[in-house]
């Protein structure tokens, strides 16, 4: 088996990151850098820091050696015309989704600041599976709370004077309730 | 798994991690691009997305952009021939919009201009925008309070029918006005927080389902409600309501909810019933109101009045004069004593001002004591003469608490005449208020449906300015002032009064 294509990746801060093609390009915007040719001398990413970029390529990595792992597997059901096989491979299908739900959820599992990075890189990087996941991370600190438990979770700062925050919740009292 | 994972670093700046940014104290959140923002508003329920527009000015309404334009749709239709004009228009922009979601759906309509199909399409629509926020309304005939040449009580000729669930997975909101109401059995709508029905023709049975069908339900709203007879939670529950409020369902005689372990807030307006709720609220109630709807012939058997003593957690409390006089008369009865110790606001409605009125709220101070009580209203009625009576037979009469008032900082009359009971009040307060900062009292300007007279203070003949300022005083620091003060009113708390006096 060839190993697999490699593409090198530059951070802001000019570090150099090795990774395979395949997690490289869940990032659309880096698929289609490779589509246009670009890739000699590696990739440059000039909004995406070093620390960052390694947490996202974490991602990229997991997820693109998942998908590799699953398509396989389908691949061997396919092949195996026995019954046994298929449901073995049904079972280790369902166990790598279980995986990746909890990797997932570690993955978020971070402080505010290293979100806010990870939002925007996956932002420019347009990797979406990733853009919602943290998303979503940020939309669940949310849920559920208070004006200010919100402000205090983010470090928001109340502008508003009294009067108008009155107004503002008066407006859709119901919320507030 | 996972086995490209080592080598995906090969060489950094240094082999270490650099610090990319300092530690410093800038709300990141809300720089980010509004499309992230947007994003992550577009997440959350309508009630937390709400939330985030009372932040800072920079979320101030960022919430509402959060689906397609328009991200709340308001259909309104005119009376008349403008409103076939606008049918077509507005329906047009729906379709134009397209099935996307949406927070707000809110149809206004005059009867015969909606057909039942009509009905059912704006409903399916908004259900499949999943919209989280539903007021539907027929306005005009079935408005408030009428009772519409006997339909009062049956279904309504010709009136549509909103079908309960409506559809939408994620409602949160439901207002309902001058429609039908049927209820499936069984329905379930997890996220369904709030409901207002105004003039709403359900049935007993219809409201139980509805109930029923939200275990997330925290405020009731029941509003004109004329077939309801008996409201009846003892088998459906309602663990989670923290408001109800129920304002002229006139042919309901009995209401049942047992329990209601986080109930806070009861307003009651309307013939007074028979009820448990109060016992199995009893805990929890901070907010009570109770006004009987009017001066009435007779006192139909009922309880919520009596059990005002035994409710300990109250901070504001409205009664009306007829529930006073229930309490005073069980009071009478069986001695009870009763310290109201989180009371902080109290609001009487006088229907009368006789001086047996006079007589149930000197009682009603002496049986439960108010030694948090801060703020007092008594909205007087606007009859024009004068009800006290001489007391030529040798009854005895309420003699007036001894204490309890040590924390009334303010004391607001309303519709204030002058009459000799009227003053007997102010006297009173005067006289035992140790630290009474303000007494307003404000005379009747108001134009009044029931034929009652418009009056003017400066036509008040008798209207005693300078003997109240002669009064005695417990606190030499009381202001008097006989007009509403500059600025925002000082109004009560339960400042909606559901009757015009």
């Amino acid at each position: 088996m060839a190993s697999p294509a490699m593409v090198t990746l530059i951070s802001s801060d000019d570090a150099r990151f090795e990774v395979t093609e395949a997690a490289a390009t869940m990032s659309q915007t880096i698929r289609h850098m490779i589509e246009d040719g670009c890739t000699d001398g590696g990739i440059p990413l000039p909004n995406v820091p070093a620390r960052t970029l390694a947490k996202v390529l974490e991602y990229c990595n997991k997820h693109a050696a998942a998908t590799a792992a699953e398509s396989s597997a389908a691949g061997g059901a396919a092949a195996g015309s026995d019954s046994g096989s298929s449901s073995s491979a049904d079972s280790a299908g369902k166990d790598d989704g279980v995986d990746l739900a909890s990797f997932d959820k570690a993955f978020v599992e971070v402080d505010t600041d290293t979100l806010y990075d990870l939002l925007l890189a996956a932002n420019y990087l347009d990797v979406k599976t990733l853009l919602d996941l943290c998303c979503q991370k940020v939309a669940d600190m949310i849920r559920g709370k208070t004006p200010e438990q919100i402000r205090q979770t983010f470090g928001i700062k109340n502008d508003f004077s009294p009067e108008e925050e009155e107004k503002i919740r008066k407006e859709n009292q119901w919320a507030f309730e | 798994m996972a086995g490209g994972g080592e080598k995906r670093r090969r060489v950094g700046g240094g082999g270490h991690e650099e610090e990319e940014e300092e530690v410093k104290e800038v709300d990141r959140i809300s720089e980010l691009p509004d499309a992230l923002r947007l994003q992550i508003l577009s997440l959350l329920p309508l009630k937390s997305a709400i939330r985030t527009g009372a932040l800072s000015s920079r979320w101030r309404g960022l919430w509402e952009q959060r689906w397609p334009e328009p991200s709340s749709l308001r259909v309104r239709l005119p009376p008349g021939a403008a409103g076939a004009a606008a049918r077509v228009e507005q329906f047009g922009a729906i379709d134009r919009r397209g099935r996307r979601r949406m927070d707000c759906f809110s149809l206004a309509f005059h009867g015969g201009q909606l057909t039942q199909p009509d009905l059912r399409r704006c409903l399916d629509y908004a259900a499949a925008c999943e919209v989280e926020d539903l007021h539907l309304r027929l306005d005009g005939a079935a408005g408030r309070g009428s009772r519409g040449g006997g339909g009062g009580a049956t279904r309504g000729r010709g009136m549509l029918t909103v079908h309960f669930p409506v559809g939408s997975r994620l409602l949160a909101r439901l207002s309902v006005r001058g429609l039908n109401l049927t209820a499936a059995a069984n329905a379930m709508v997890a996220t369904l927080e709030v409901i207002h029905l105004h003039s709403v023709f359900l049935t007993d049975a219809a409201l139980r389902r509805v109930v029923a069908a939200c275990p997330r339900l925290r405020e009731l709203d029941l509003r004109y409600c004329r077939r309801l007879r008996r409201i009846d939670f003892s088998a459906v529950g309602v663990p989670n309501l923290r408001s109800f409020t129920i304002v002229d369902c006139s042919r309901t005689t009995e209401m049942r909810v047992p329990v209601a372990p986080r109930l806070r807030s009861f307003r009651f307006s309307g013939a007074f019933l028979s009820s448990n709720i109060l016992s199995g609220a009893s805990g929890s109630l901070e907010h009570l109101y109770l006004c009987s709807g009017g001066p009435e012939t007779g006192l139909p058997p009922t309880n919520l009045p009596t059990s005002v003593p035994r409710l300990s957690n109250l901070s504001v409390l409205t009664l009306c004069s007829i529930a006073l006089q229930y309490i005073s008369a069980s009071t009478a009865k069986d001695v009870v004593e009763s310290k109201l110790h989180s009371l902080r606001e109290l609001h009487f409605l006088m229907f009368g001002m006789a001086n047996s009125n006079l007589a149930d709220i000197y009682s009603f101070l002496k049986t439960c004591s108010c030694p948090q009580l801060e703020r007092l209203f008594v909205q007087l009625p606007t009859n024009i003469h004068d009800s006290f009576t001489e007391n030529f037979l040798a009854v005895a009469e309420e003699e007036p608490p001894k204490g309890g008032l040590e924390n009334l900082c303010l004391a607001k009359m309303t519709n204030f005449k002058g009459h000799r009971n009227e003053m007997q009040l102010v006297e009173f307060l005067l006289r035992k208020s140790s630290c009474l900062k303000k007494l307003i009292l404000t005379a009747p300007t108001e134009d009044h449906p029931q034929g009652l007279r418009k009056i003017q203070s400066d036509v008040l003949p008798n209207f005693p300015k300078t003997e109240i300022l002669h009064l005695e005083r417990a606190s030499a620091n009381t202001q008097i002032i006989f007009s509403e003060p500059d600025g925002p009113q000082i109004q009560p708390l339960h400042s909606e009064v559901f009757v015009r006096f």
